[in-house]
Order: C-alpha cells, then structure tokens, then sequence
C-alpha cells in the first residue's frame, strides 16, 4: 500500500554541539491519520517535532508538505502550511475567555465604524468559537468565562478548537495525556479522534503505549536519534503490534 | 458528563441578564460601595453633599486618575510602573521651565508631553528589550527622575505660569465644567472602550495573560512592552501639565508618593498586580472611592495622618473580598 504522504521529512540531521540529536530520520504522516510518535527520553522526537514545527531548523534533510517542498524558518513558516503545534502548556490566556484564546492574534474586526476603530466584533467571535468548542468530544460549560476555570482537558479542547477554525491540516499534540487523570485522559483521547473526523491529521507524542493503542493507527518508533520502524495498529487487542512496538523500544 | 455530543444551542448566546455574574464584579462592587459611602457621608457630614465639597473632590483626584489609567494598562499587560508620581513631577518641571525660558503655551505642551515619551522609553526598553524586572527597573527610574526634578528646578518651586496656560485646566469650556475634569473622564472614557475592544489595546491583556501564548499568537511582545510603558509615562506627563495649570506653579515634591495612592487605589477597583486582570473604569472608580474616603475623613476633622491607615484598610478588604468571591474556584 503506497499512498501519497501528506508530510514527509527525509534525512532530517541535527546537531546541538557535540550532540548528533537527528541521524538522518525519515518520517512520513499520510492524509486523515493518527500517528503516535514514540520512543524513550532523549530518543529525538521532541527535536524531530520542533523541526517540523519551524522551532529549529535542521542541519540536513528536507521536508514537504502536500508534495511541495518547504523551508520552515519560523514555527509561524510552518503554521502556515497548516501544521500547528500543541504544547504541553497549551499556550492559552488564563485570564480570558474562550472566544479570545481561540481568536487571539486573528480577532474578527466589525463592520462599519467599528472597523474604523479597529473595534473586534464580540458577538461573532463568540459565536463561532461556540460553534467550534461545540464540535469537539468535550463540553464546555459556558464559554464566555475565563478558561482558568476549565479542566485539564477542557483546555486542551479550547486549544484544539483554534487548530479546527483555523482550517490546518496537521495537528502535533505533545504529550497531550502527560499531566491528566484517567477520565481525562479518555476525554483527550475522544478530541484527538474528533480531530480525525475532521479530516486532520495528528501527531501525538505519547509515553503510554496503552493510550497508543486506543488511538493511533500508526506507530513510528524511535531510538538514539535513529527511526527504528514503523507499525501499523489495529486497535487496543492488537497484541502483536503491542510487543512489536515493545521490541523496538527496548 | 458524557464525552459524546449534546446539542447545546445556548452555548455563545447571552440569556438574559446575569445579576449575580454583573453585580459580583469589582466594578459594580466598588461603584456600589461609592454609593454606599455617599449616602453615609451625606448624614454623617452636611457640608458633603455640596457643591463645592464635590467639586474639590473630582478636581483632587483628577491628576491621580488620569496617572491611574496609564498604570492600569501596565498592570494588565503585566508589568508595573513605579516611576509614574516622579514622571508627573518631571512633566510639570519641564512645562515651567519652557514658561522661565520665555516658551509659548504650545511648545511648553509639547515639551512636557516629549519629557513623558522619552522616560517611557527609558523603562521600556529596560523592561522590554534588556529583560530587567519592572519592579527594579521603575524603583530605580522613579527616583533619578525624582532627582532630575530637584536638578532641574533647583529645589525651588516655579511660577511664572502664564495665565492662558491656567486656563487649560481651570476653564469651563463644557457645559461649565472645570477642564481638567471632562479631560479625565474623556481620558477614561475612551481608554476603557478601547482597552475592552480594540484590536491593538487588547493585546496588551494577552501579554499580562502569558507571554509565551502572546508570543505564539504572533504578538511583537518585546514592542507592545515598550509601547505601554511609554503611554503610561505620557499619560503621567499629561497629569504634570494638569498640575502645572491647575496650580499655577510647579514644586519639585509634586506628586511626592502618588504612585503607591494610585497602586493602592486601581487595586481597589480590580487590577491584578500578577497582570492580565482589570479594566480602566475599575481603576477610575478606586481611585474616586478612595479620594471620597480621604474626603469623609477631612469633613469630620479627622486628622490626615488617618488616611493612610484609611486606604490601607480600603485595600486589605478589597483584596480580602477578591479571596471570598474566588473561593473555591479553581485558580
């Protein structure tokens, strides 16, 4: 089965110092996939991922998106061919409502003399972050009060909505699942497969090979900044492909 | 709560008025705690509720709001500016020095104006560019600006203020309103409509939010940084001139420890000295109650070494409230 691949990094190489961090890693994520990317500390998917997220520029390598070939200079280079980076720390504003993070940066002016003023339109950004929030796999509870008041994974359903309105094909979701409890857990792991449903793709850098097995359908593993292999997941009973994935990481 | 999906068509749209949300708010609890104090002040003193006791009071507090302003959008974006009392004294020095040196009514506007924009960007770029810590950075601009004041005017007050000057703060030009008075609500007016809406102002409670999610979202930090600490400065050069007019002379302890009043005070009315929380009325409306409290105070003959104790009690019970309210929030 060869498909055409959505993204694809050859001979990524990277160096901080010393360090050879990259050994020239390929990497390819196909249309409408979820893909778990894993591997043990220090194994280099972090750095693989800032590279595809325009963070640090690698040493060799090349990387396309939709066939086209791309230079990302700036994590901005790279949103804008559609691939957007969830962190750790979800990059949201504590002290503002729902409607602000999702349009933070990219507020909807108003018409008229309010455009004039550079006045942003309250009532449609609330609208249609409403709109978005509400096609995820967790509710909120009400969206014009300030997100410090959400959960765990009611913030990172606030931060994937931005990735839904901002019609990007490609979501990165550092480990999503690292600081949650188990109910949430499941929750973040309903969002990734809402984000599938809407024809995105996911990277998700995972620990747990449990959660990796519920989700993903794909598993690159990764080792001493080498590409160990790739496995095809059949769904959490998928005990081959579980002591597989076992294999290469040990 | 289960994780599928329920139509839930109210979620984005207003239902109605929401009392409790509106009257739990800072604003609407310091707005009804001016009543309060009104009405109170009214049976405690007859001479409150007269024209000229009201009158002292909005033209008293004038300079401080109008340095409450610029201090709250510091505040919001994060920061804090300490410098502000020494930049109104500095402004008002400049504005007299351009009358001693025989300068015209427009130039010593500009000159006073220029003086705010130039120690603004002194603290921003500290600040903003080099990474020092406001806190530290405006401890030490407020007081080599305080000094710059006693070099410059050589400790003496000066008062060749000419007359059309004056007349810029105590004209009543509108509807038989002192000026400086419809400037500082004008000022406040126009700050909070546009801090609440405006594209550009509303960055700066993205900055106080998180820098780094600011960052992210594409906002020139470093730049949007620099710029508040240059309004807040040039609003407080605005608050010199009103000084200087309103007075007629300019002192070079003028504002002596204002910016701690006015800390105190847009705390009181919301602000958070983490960043990211306020709003401008809020901050207009602690410093009237607090210019109020001073007022009851003096109207019954209490001592003003009281007023201190006064504000400081004013702030503890604001911030003591905040706790109560937020309680068992998640933070």
């Amino acid at each position: 089965m060869s498909r055409q691949a959505l993204v694809e990094m050859t001979g990524i190489e990277k160096r901080f110092g010393p360090v050879e961090v990259l050994k020239g890693v390929d990497f390819e994520l196909y249309e409408n996939e979820v893909l778990a990317l894993l591997g043990d500390n220090g194994a280099g998917k972090s750095t693989l991922i800032k590279v595809l997220s325009g963070y640090y520029q690698p040493d060799a390598g090349e990387i396309s998106v939709g066939g086209e070939d791309r230079k990302f200079g700036t994590p901005q280079d790279a949103r804008e061919a559609g691939i957007e980076t969830i962190y750790q720390d979800l990059a949201l504003f504590d002290n503002l409502d729902v409607a602000a993070n999702v349009y933070a940066g990219k507020e909807i002016v108003g018409g008229g003399w309010r455009k004039l003023l550079g006045f942003v339109d309250h009532k449609t950004m609330r609208e249609t972050a409403a709109d978005a929030v509400s096609k995820m796999a967790i509710n909120i509870p009400r969206i014009d009060v300030e997100v410090s008041a959400f959960s765990g994974g009611q913030r990172q359903c606030v931060a994937l909505a931005k990735s839904i309105m901002w019609g990007r094909k490609v979501v990165i979701m550092d480990e999503p699942t690292a600081a949650l409890g188990v109910r949430e857990t499941g929750k973040v792991l309903d969002l990734i497969r809402t984000l599938k449903s809407h024809n995105l793709s996911v990277i998700v850098i995972m620990h747990n090979i449990e959660h990796v097995m519920e989700v993903a359908e794909r598993a690159i593993v990764m080792r001493s900044g080498t590409r160990r292999g790739t496995v095809d997941l059949k769904g959490p009973d998928d005990r081959e492909s579980h002591d597989k994935i076992v294999q290469m990481l040990m | 709560m289960t994780a599928t999906q329920v139509e839930r068509p109210s979620l984005g749209r207003r239902e109605g008025i929401e009392w409790k949300r509106i009257l739990l708010t800072r604003e609407m609890i310091v707005f009804v705690m001016i009543l309060l104090l009104g009405i109170a002040s009214t049976m405690i003193s007859p001479y409150f509720l007269t024209a000229a006791n009201i009158k002292n009071v909005v033209i008293g507090m004038s300079v401080e709001m109008v340095v409450a302003i610029g201090l709250t959008l510091v505040l919001i974006s994060g920061g804090i500016d300490l410098s502000v009392a020494s930049v109104v004294a500095l402004s008002a020095v400049v504005v007299a020095l351009v009358f001693d040196a025989g300068g015209s009514v427009p130039l010593a506007l500009f000159a006073g104006i220029m003086s705010g924009v130039i120690v603004g960007a002194v603290n921003g770029a500290l600040i903003a560019y080099v990474n020092l810590n406001p806190l530290i950075t405006t401890l030490g601009t407020m007081t080599i600006f305080r000094s710059a004041v006693y070099i410059l005017s050589g400790g003496y007050a000066m008062s060749s203020i000419p007359a059309s000057f004056k007349e810029i703060a105590n004209g009543t030009w509108v509807l038989g309103l002192p000026n400086l008075v419809v400037l500082t609500v004008l000022l406040v007016l126009v700050f909070h409509v546009l801090v609440a809406n405006n594209v550009w102002f509303r960055k700066f409670s993205f900055l106080g939010g998180s820098e780094m999610a600011a960052v992210r979202a594409g906002i020139n930090t470093r730049r949007l940084k620099m710029l508040g600490y240059i309004i807040c400065s040039v609003l407080a050069a605005v608050a010199g001139i009103i000084v200087v007019a309103r007075l007629g002379s300019s002192f070079p302890n003028t504002a002596q420890g204002m910016e701690l009043r006015v800390i105190t005070a847009v705390i009181v009315g919301g602000c958070s000295i983490y960043g990211g929380k306020g709003t401008i009325i809020g901050a207009a409306l602690g410093v009237l109650f607090l210019a109020l409290v001073n007022n009851i105070l003096v109207l019954n003959s209490v001592s003003v070494y009281w007023q201190g104790v006064a504000s400081g009690c004013v702030l503890i019970l604001a911030i003591l409230s905040d706790a109560i309210i937020n309680r068992g929030k998640r933070s």
